[in-house]
């Protein structure tokens, strides 16, 4: 079976910026996946973590 | 050489309805990680797996015996889970044991075990039974290529970038020289080329970023160690003669050193010719219509089609494409294609209006072919 090194990157109370540069980072460092997760339950906080997964797959 | 990219996205502790799993997976993540809980929605997540597949969801537990999401030792549960069409399991907070060795054993499905590597060693849980993976922040600013390929040698199958030629069997110059034309790996735009000596090849798979032998400075050349402008390895082909190689790759910035996206922007002479690239066209006819938008001309059709607004933008649309099905009852094909036509230009305008280009259509569309 092959095994995954997968990075997770904790998006909770972090700017948008840096959760996209720790993803590229961790990309370009070699992790076969990525998590990325938010605990946050509010509306607005939520949009705004799905914008910057969107905007991380634009990259 | 297997290049990949997937993403697991986490939307929160409540997914409640099948509207949350569809926007997560709107957002172009891979998966979408639910954390079991008593009330897990399991009627809502049967309906994104009819939506979007089988495979696409993942389920966390707590390895923890005092915590509510600690439900993973029901394999009862897990079978269940596993014939609704969930793809992996997630387990947090794993205390490496001879015990939990028997529960991942029995495990119905591969688990991802998420640690912060702290306590536990690496291999010791990639060792585990049925353990697909490891979740972890703990290599932050780290080399992960690096590690993968010591657990490697450990015996441990990790994922690492592994040519299927050797160098020695490639053909190189007088000294030592293979030459490797550069790609862009989405685009496919070529953005230069340079050699590459035994080292250079050798340290290109290890790090999985082009280095190259620079023959004007005689040494080994990280490209973008100075400028940042690094190229990081998605594919290497090999041509037919062993003597070329092929490199697509993910480029930060310039790959020029003049800051010029490729090194071929100088045209020596050119005979007008019409591009078949069907994405080029498509790209192209798009920002047309974009620049339209932006810069309105008078008279222009496109013009009022954006004036009069998105509803007049969608009836279009359902016009052109009830056209399509008419003409596909034709049978020649030439109104068809000519339909055809006007319905993507018309669908263009939507796209244009709903902010969405061709980047985003097709890279929905890559992303369903890998999962």
């Amino acid at each position: 079976m092959e095994k995954n090194i997968i990075a997770y990157i904790n998006a909770e109370n972090a700017f948008s910026a840096s959760v996209l540069e720790l993803a590229m980072s961790y990309e370009q460092n070699g992790a076969d996946g990525l998590y990325i997760y938010n605990y946050d339950d509010n509306e607005t906080t939520q949009m705004h973590f799905l914008q910057t997964v969107m905007s991380y797959r634009a990259v | 050489m297997r290049p990949r990219r997937c993403i697991f996205f986490r939307r929160s502790c409540h997914i409640e309805r099948f509207e949350d799993i569809k926007k997560a997976l709107y957002t172009g993540a891979s998966y979408v990680v639910i954390p079991y809980e008593k009330t897990f929605p399991k009627e809502e997540v049967r309906k994104g797996i009819d939506r979007f597949g089988r495979d696409r969801i993942i389920v966390e537990f707590n390895a923890d015996i005092d915590k509510p999401d600690h439900a993973y030792e029901s394999v009862r549960l897990l079978e269940e889970l596993k014939d609704l069409g969930v793809a992996k399991f997630i387990l947090k907070h794993v205390t490496v044991s001879p015990a939990m060795n028997r529960i991942l054993e029995n495990c119905p499905l591969p688990v991802i075990v998420r640690d912060s590597l702290v306590r536990n060693d690496i291999a010791t849980i990639l060792s585990m039974p049925n353990c697909c993976g490891i979740a972890t922040n703990y290599y932050e600013g780290k080399n992960i290529l690096k590690v993968k390929r010591s657990l490697r040698d450990q015996g441990i199958a990790t994922i690492c970038l592994e040519s299927s030629v050797s160098f020695a069997d490639m053909k190189t110059n007088e000294h030592g020289l293979i030459p490797v034309v550069v790609q862009d790996y989405r685009t496919l735009q070529v953005l230069m080329v340079a050699y590459m000596n035994e080292e250079a090849f050798n340290k290109t798979i290890e790090t999985g970023r082009m280095t190259y032998w620079s023959r004007s400075r005689n040494e080994l050349w990280v490209k973008g160690e100075t400028s940042g402008h690094y190229q990081f390895v998605k594919e290497l082909r090999i041509d037919c003669d062993n003597d070329t190689l092929l490199a697509k790759v993910h480029q930060l910035g310039a790959a020029c050193h003049t800051g010029e996206t490729s090194c071929f922007f100088t045209e020596l002479c050119r005979k007008e010719f019409a591009d078949f690239n069907p994405l080029t066209v498509l790209t192209e006819d798009y920002n047309v219509i974009m620049d339209r938008k932006v810069n309105p001309k008078e008279g222009s059709y496109t013009n009022y089609l954006f004036d009069k607004g998105i509803d007049k933008i969608l009836k279009k649309c359902g016009e052109e494409a009830t056209e399509i099905t008419i003409a596909a009852k034709n049978p020649d094909a030439e109104e068809l294609k000519y339909e055809i036509a006007d319905y993507l230009f018309h669908l263009m305008v939507l796209m244009v209006e709903c902010d969405v280009d061709w980047n985003d259509i097709v890279k929905e569309l890559a992303n369903r072919r890998k999962s």
